[in-house]
């Protein structure tokens, strides 16, 4: 993990940084309900919020933090052989995987919109113990994958742009 | 070997080592040899698929698998007239579990009930094969457990809310526990105690750090053998006629094992060291009554309406 | 079987060029749905849905929240502080001193690299004043920081736990013995290494630390002891599950902050950030993985795999060797968790197939995701200490300075092999 700056970061749009928030929300949500559950208990009270809510906290703290770690490009790569490769060879799979990720999340996105639609449509509630409607939850799973793949295609242009440059620098003796 | 004209899924509740899934596999077994290996059917346990137990109608209908079993108890946040039968001390008196099948068999076939079951399959698309039940559900603990009094402060994991408030009613803590986190939290004394059935306590090895069970039969937990008919509508006529028949047979199996099953487990259980109570009649009326007046209610509530009529069908159904 | 060598292949190669991983997975993972029947790939809602809504791996953000702000607080560098005046006076001096402060940071971190930077940065200034065998610093440290994902919590076992449906319970009991003992021989081995040529740590001179000082330093270590009682106590006296030990741990790190008028907001919101980013990137790569064992389940090779594997005639033994092969060489490459994710789908039911325990299989295989930490020319740990002195150490000289180390973890990997119940021992116990 690396240690990362946490200072408002000017590459980011306002829709990443409000969905950032999002996330940090849910983050802080997880263990106040945690923490709520273990004060509770000597006292005899149930909260039930821990086990279902948890989880559909855990489920906004991923989507919603998924655009600030597409665009400043953190997703985990095997850099080993590419670092072998030459300045343009890099420029090229840099561009590749930009192209890929921006059909890849498109490709979930609309998989997940799918499932949504249908918890809607069939009024699908958890099976625990809240049973809990899950189209609630699964709207922040559509947000936040659409929010991302906006934030993929920033990147791909990104890519494209260096990728012109790379070639441009390459035809210049 | 030739490769089979049909090959299916079949995506079962339990594990491959468990009694039920042992004689589903074998039925499918059958059904390829009699097929002349026309028909194969996979089975998979639904953990090792990516679907989670209550998608398993939806699976059906969307054409992903062909066989699956599917619990009532795990659609009830949908469906929640599909509860009624497996409320909890539905039945008016304590009864053995060979007994309470036939009721609770009646039960489901009550009129709404029915209905209701029915309206679920055709939706999706799915016929029903076969309807068997768990071991009835039951109060285990680490701690002495012999009378009503003794729930008192025990904190017990609860799957479903009408566990949780009858925990309530009893005074003690109901808790929330994944299911693969439960050994080591009776472990750790971060519960005291579950609800469920014998043959689980046994299968999940849960008895070697349980010390009490207290046996009042609370309900019966039921499931569907459940196929899509867009895929038997598929096969040639003979080939429906057996993979029906084998299954039906299965259904069938599973039925008439679950009691004998369960009156050996919980002799086996007693063997191992678990003390074994047998809840009395005056105190099962007494958990009937508390569930009656403060567990029902809930349930009422979220059915609607026609919530006492249905309860008035499967009293009728139970008592014949 | 030819199918999943192209399956493996399909995987690779984009892997190997440098597509996120997650990518790669998931990808590979579509096109292979895609391959064997259009219509499957209506499941892949269900399984990033199911994925991410798993109970157990709520636990992750925050056992990560709560090692940063340990780190962030101060809490660390005290620590280490006051464990370097009780061990300065051993054959080896400083050395333990970062083998101990490793360990303790091991129990309130989930992760290797924040334990090997926490401890190397308060670590790594003292060691060079005084004179210590550099090579000899930056391996300790390295390698000193590996523990974090062997002593409990891991995060690499909470997903283990999650991935294979176990307890993560019963992980953090079985991982806490290999843990300790593993600390053990590090030491054990700086204390031989030291008396065989004592020109690698300096002998402390003057007079020892007086009582008041013992005292103070006492204080200094409590905090941090203090979390630590509550993360064990927590798991292994039964007072809280493990994702409640995560969180009353980063309460209690927060409250020890306050008293030492270290908490900040600025601090908190940093933390917050880390963790989150940390568990939203990870996450992506388990969809991807999860993606990817859906594909190789519905091509039925689990089973075909499982089969096979049953009616080869070599030993289970040998098999399982094999498999370690495997890991060590991906683990020269790859970061752990991602080998980890990725590989499980389809060598996780050999391991069933040869009955062997899924809980020792899972500190066996946090062992050898150890080793990948520290084996050039991929290794996260290795990266981290040099990066601490930037431009000032060689990758090289901390590989070799690792290097013994490497060969102390797979000693420890025969011992489990050897005497399974090093680690089997304790979850058996508990009752
Ligand atoms: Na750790
Ligand atoms: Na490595």
């Amino acid at each position: 993990m690396e240690s990362v700056e946490a200072k408002a970061d000017p590459r980011f749009a306002w829709f990443e940084r409000a969905s950032f928030w999002i996330a940090m929300a849910s983050c802080v949500l997880l263990l106040l309900f945690t923490l709520a559950e273990i004060a509770a208990r000597p006292l005899g009270i149930q909260v039930y919020v821990g086990g279902e809510y948890n989880s559909m906290l855990m489920g906004w703290l991923i989507f919603f933090a998924l655009p600030v770690v597409t665009r400043a490009r953190q997703h985990l790569v095997v850099d080993f052989f590419n670092a072998m490769l030459g300045h343009r060879g890099r420029a090229v799979i840099s561009w590749l995987g930009a192209l890929i990720m921006v059909i890849y999340v498109a490709a979930l996105l609309y998989f997940c919109a799918k499932l949504t639609l249908q918890s809607w449509n069939n009024n699908i509630r958890t099976q625990g113990i809240l049973r809990t409607p899950v189209v609630w939850p699964q709207l922040g799973m559509v947000l936040g994958l659409l929010l991302m793949w906006i934030s993929s295609v920033i990147v791909l242009l990104g890519e494209t742009r260096d990728l012109f440059r790379a070639a441009d620098r390459g035809a210049r003796p | 070997a030739q490769a089979a004209d049909y090959r299916w899924q079949f995506f079962g509740m339990l594990p491959t080592t468990h009694e039920f899934s042992k004689k589903i596999v074998a039925g499918l077994e059958r059904i390829k040899e009699r097929s002349g290996g026309r028909v194969e059917i996979q089975y998979s346990y639904i953990a090792e698929t990516p679907y989670k137990p209550a998608e398993s109608l939806t699976l059906i209908r969307d054409g992903l698998v062909q066989i699956t079993e599917w619990l009532p108890a795990n659609g009830v946040g949908t469906y929640p007239i599909l509860a009624a039968p497996e409320l909890p001390f539905v039945a008016a008196h304590k009864d053995t579990a060979a007994n309470l099948q036939v009721a609770v068999g009646r039960a489901w076939d009550s009129p709404i009930v029915a209905e209701a079951m029915d309206t679920v399959m055709a939706d999706h698309g799915a016929r029903v094969l076969g309807r068997y039940f768990y071991q009835p559900m039951n109060f285990w603990s680490s701690k002495p457990l012999a009378k009503v009094a003794d729930f008192k402060d025990q904190r017990v994991r609860v799957i479903t809310p009408e566990q949780g408030s009858l925990l309530e009613q009893l005074g003690g803590t109901p808790m929330n526990i994944p299911n693969t986190e439960v050994y080591t939290s009776l472990q750790t004394n971060v519960i005291d105690g579950v609800i469920t059935g014998s043959g689980n306590v046994k299968g999940s090895k849960w008895n070697e750090v349980l010390t009490a069970g207290y046996i009042a039969n609370i309900t019966l937990i039921s499931a569907r053998m459940v196929i899509s008919k867009e895929a038997l509508a598929e096969l040639p006529d003979d080939l429906q006629a057996i993979v029906v028949e084998e299954l039906t047979k299965v259904g069938e199996e599973i039925l008439a094992w679950t009691p004998e099953s369960d009156q050996a487990a919980l002799d086996d259980l007693a063997a191992s060291g678990v003390t074994i109570t047998q809840a009395s009649d005056e105190d099962y009326l007494k958990f009937r009554e508390m569930a009656k007046t403060k567990v029902w209610p809930a349930w009422k509530e979220r059915v609607g309406a026609q919530a006492d009529t249905i309860l008035l069908q499967i009293d009728e159904a139970l008592a014949k | 079987m030819i199918v999943m060598l192209w399956m493996t292949l399909t995987l690779l190669v984009p892997l190997l060029v440098g597509i996120p991983i997650a990518v790669a997975l998931g990808g590979s993972g579509l096109i292979w749905l895609i391959a064997l029947d259009p219509n499957y790939l209506r499941g892949v809602g269900h399984s990033i849905w199911n994925g991410a809504t798993s109970e157990v791996l709520t636990s992750v953000p925050l056992f990560i929240l709560m090692g940063e702000l340990v780190q962030r607080s101060g809490l660390a560098s005290r620590f280490y502080d006051a464990v370097s005046l009780w061990l300065r006076r051993l054959p080896g001096g400083l050395f333990h001193a970062n083998i101990a402060a490793t360990s303790v940071f091991s129990a309130v971190s989930g992760s290797s690299v924040a334990t090997a930077a926490t401890i190397g940065m308060v670590a790594l200034p003292n060691l060079e004043r005084l004179n210590y065998d550099r090579r000899m610093t930056l391996g300790s440290l390295a390698a000193g920081g590996t523990l974090g994902i062997l002593i409990p919590p891991s995060i690499p076992l909470i997903v283990y736990g999650a991935l294979v449906e176990t307890s993560v319970g019963k992980l953090f009991m079985a991982a806490l013995l290999p843990g300790i003992v593993m600390a053990l021989i590090f030491s054990l081995y700086i204390a031989i290494k030291v008396l065989l040529r004592p020109g690698l740590a300096p002998r402390a001179t003057g007079p020892g630390p007086t009582l008041a000082q013992r005292l103070t330093s006492l204080g200094q270590m409590a905090p941090l002891l203090l979390v630590v009682v509550v993360i064990l106590g927590g798991i292994y006296l039964g007072w809280t599950t493990t994702t409640e030990a995560a969180a009353s741990g980063t309460l209690v790190t927060c409250l020890m902050a306050l008293v030492q008028g270290r908490l900040r907001w600025a601090m908190l919101r940093d933390s917050l950030v880390s963790a989150i980013r940390f568990t939203s990137m990870l996450m992506f790569v388990i969809f991807g993985a999860q993606v990817f064992s859906f594909a190789v389940f519905s091509w039925g090779i689990t089973g075909e795999m499982g089969r096979w594997i049953g009616g080869l005639d070599y030993p289970p033994l040998a098999i399982l060797m094999i498999i370690l092969l495997i890991y060590l060489v991906l683990g020269m490459f790859i970061d752990a968790l991602s080998i980890m994710i990725m590989t499980l789908s389809i060598l996780y039911p050999i391991i069933l197939q040869l009955h062997y325990d899924p809980i020792w299989f899972g500190v066996v295989l946090v062992l050898l995701l150890e080793i990948g930490l520290i084996t050039p020319p991929v290794g996260l740990n290795l990266y981290t200490i040099q990066a601490l002195q930037p431009g000032r150490v060689a990758m090289k000289e901390v590989s070799l300075g690792a290097f013994p180390f490497v060969l102390l973890l797979l000693a420890g990997v025969a011992l489990l092999i050897a005497f399974p119940d090093i680690a089997l021992w304790l979850p058996r116990q508990m009752f």
